[in-house]
């Protein structure tokens, strides 16, 4: 290595975290259609074309690096964003083997994973990590199994129990989440921890999407959308670290909009998890600030009309009520020509 | 629900009317599964491709084969015969990827485990998850006579004093009320085998004011059922008009017409083939459904449940 290039300091995470015109152009968008609706909007994981954000079950992206690192950041100042209930040790095992397996079929050039019965060799050389454990012994890893596998896997990662007809938040990494706390909601059934979703539980969607999701099976997971906006290139919106950014959305003008608002899409894929029959919920954090995204004006478009048609109330429970405005006028001029 | 093509590699006739077969994937692994999954084995059935399920009594941790121990049933919907007679070492099966409707609850603090007959198969592999985890167990299993009794000697060696056997045909059974009584607070219960046994393990449990979700129990049959009568059930979407005969179900009569519905188990135990109802009085037949789930008839399971009064109006 360049012994300059060593000592020179890292460019600040931000920095690392902007999107090339490949990232823009494979941005998982998430609109269909022109107004905002809740809906369970459910479709089968993996099925995307050569190149997209799901192709595979597991996507990875150029800040795979970056986004590893800065996830050992958040952990240092904050261990409890990685917790576990005793009763998932086997569930643990279940995610770390599935990503494994997924991470080295899909992305052989930076994975692989040898068997040899139990004894396994899992080699990231993304991090330039080789380890040899044993299948189902945690004394053979350094963490337990979920925290070593989701230090090393792009996204967060949630681990349900399904018992008594019910999906429990027992198990968990979380150190992107937008605006919520594994801390506060582990150990909640699956109506418990969407408690604040407005509008939602009188719809009947999370019922709906309760039995639904009971009925995954392990050979065909399934993927929906959430989105929401964040300012600055932030990961961490988490509730614990509010009082750092939730100031943030006082500051946006007509001049900073464009670089400051980010659409925040999380790509969520649901696969049931085959040895411990519990479900993993995956949540895949795509950022885009406004001005990467008028790059393509049908998207600045739509993105326009849905926030035009937003109800106050979801729009207040995603804490943009204050710069909706603000994003709909700098997105106004970027038409493409449809009506 | 896609099929894996894999391989008879042995069959092994276990007792009289009982036969293992071992099926290796055709190339690479078989998918990982749960203890007390089965999977469905396609039946070329009459030219119609048809779906049967089995328990795998093989371990979960074992992925270049699956096994399945069919008993040969006297009133055969034409599966169990189907394998008897038809297949042999080498022949070629499809099979569904392997699902799990009677999962163990990794909360149990002990897991009392009751089998009768043929339904020892979903402990099996359940055995095999409990003593890999440590989990604290008992099983009680009731069979007709030693020479029924496929994996007898098996479980007796492999489980110590955690086995207690029942041989009905001399008088033996459990005292279930006692045996529930006897469990520690948190413990779970699971069941299988034929009706009778199921009810009465049921009842015992509710008598003893066991919670709901700490009772499990797979059928593998939808046992003695009401009378069925014909009914017809006019498809909202098209307006056309699907007759179900007595001798068939909702779900098979409308695969005929042309609308497959997705199925698991067949016998209205795990709410696969849910059809959004919008007119007529739903006969629920199911066993996977609360009153809660039924309230207001906007829903049917189409593989086993009827029409009250000979119509309905389905959201298809
Ligand atoms: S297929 Fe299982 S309930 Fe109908």
């Amino acid at each position: 290595m360049n012994s300059e290039l060593a000592s020179a300091p890292p460019p600040p995470m931000a920095e690392r975290f902007r999107n090339s015109a490949v990232a823009i152009a494979r941005f998982p968008f998430p609109f269909t259609g022109d107004s905002y609706e809740y809906t369970v909007n459910l479709v089968k994981a993996g099925q995307g074309a050569p190149g997209a954000f799901d192709e595979h079950w597991f996507d990875i992206d150029e800040h795979y690096v970056a986004e590893m690192e800065l996830r050992a950041l958040v952990l240092e100042q904050d261990p409890d964003r990685y917790l576990s209930l005793p009763h998932m040790i086997e569930h643990q095992w279940d995610v770390l083997e599935l990503i494994m397996e997924h991470y080295a079929a899909d992305y052989p050039e930076h994975f692989s994973l040898t068997r040899d019965g139990d004894l396994w060799t899992w080699e990231n050389r993304l991090l330039g990590l080789r380890d040899t454990f044993t299948f189902g012994d945690p004394r053979t890893l350094p963490r337990e199994p979920l925290d070593y596998i989701a230090r090393q896997a792009q996204g967060d990662w949630v681990a349900l129990d399904v018992r008594d007809g019910d999906l429990w938040l027992d198990a968990g990494m979380l150190t992107f989440p937008a605006d919520w706390s594994l801390k506060f909601d582990m150990g909640m059934s699956f109506e418990e921890w969407h408690g604040p979703v407005p509008m939602a539980h009188e719809a009947g969607v999370f019922k709906r999407a309760k039995q639904f999701l009971l009925r995954i099976t392990p050979e065909e997971p399934w993927q929906r959308f959430n989105w929401t906006m964040t300012v600055g290139r932030r990961w961490d919106t988490s509730s614990e670290t509010y009082d750092q950014w939730g100031i943030d959305r006082t500051t946006i003008t007509p001049e900073n909009v464009g670089e400051k608002v980010h659409l925040r899409v999380e790509v969520q894929v649901l696969p049931r998890l085959p040895r411990s029959n519990g479900l993993l919920f995956q949540i895949r954090t795509y950022l885009i600030s406004l001005e990467e995204l008028v790059t393509n004006p049908a998207w600045a478009n739509r993105l326009r009309r849905v926030l035009q048609s937003l109800p106050p109330e979801i729009a207040d429970y995603k804490g943009l009520s204050r710069y909706r405005q603000t994003v709909i006028d700098f997105l106004e001029p970027y038409e493409d020509g449809q009506p | 629900m896609t099929a894996q093509p894999v391989r008879v590699g042995r069959v092994e006739e276990l007792t009289p009317g009982v036969r293992r077969f071992t099926l290796v994937p055709e190339r690479g692994a078989l998918p990982a599964f749960s203890g007390g999954s089965h999977i469905g084995v396609m039946l070329p059935d009459a030219g119609a491709a048809r779906r049967n399920s089995y328990s795998l009594t093989s371990s979960p941790y074992e992925r270049s084969f699956f096994q399945i121990a069919v008993k040969r049933e006297p009133a055969s919907r034409g599966g169990s015969a189907y394998l008897h007679e038809s297949v042999r070492e080498g022949s070629r099966l499809e099979i569904a990827a392997p699902v799990n409707q009677f999962p163990l609850a990794n909360t149990g603090r002990h897991h009392l485990l009751i089998a009768g007959g043929i339904g020892i198969t979903p402990f099996l592999s359940q055995i095999e998850s409990l003593q890999r985890w440590g989990h604290s167990f008992e099983l009680h299993d009731c069979y007709r006579g030693a020479e029924n009794a496929p994996f007898l000697a098996e479980l007796r060696e492999r489980l110590g004093p955690r086995f207690h056997g029942y041989d009905t045909s001399r008088g033996a059974r459990p005292d279930l009320v006692a045996l529930l009584r006897a469990q520690v607070t948190g413990a779970h219960v699971y069941v299988c085998g034929p009706a009778g046994l199921i009810d009465a393990v049921v009842a015992a449990a509710r008598t003893l004011g066991w919670p709901r979700h700490h009772v499990h129990f797979e059928r593998f049959s939808a046992g003695p059922q009401a009378p069925t009568r014909p009914f017809v059930a006019r498809l909202a979407r098209s307006g056309q008009d699907v007759s179900v005969s007595g001798g068939s179900s909702l779900l098979d009569a409308l695969d005929a017409a042309g609308h497959a519905v997705p199925y698991s188990c067949r016998i209205g135990g795990c709410g696969t083939c849910e059809v959004a109802v919008i007119e007529g009085e739903v006969d629920h037949r199911d066993h996977c459904w609360t009153d809660e789930d039924r309230a207001g008839d906007r829903r049917i399971l189409a593989c086993i449940s009827r029409a009250k009064n000979g119509h309905l109006v389905l959201d298809l």
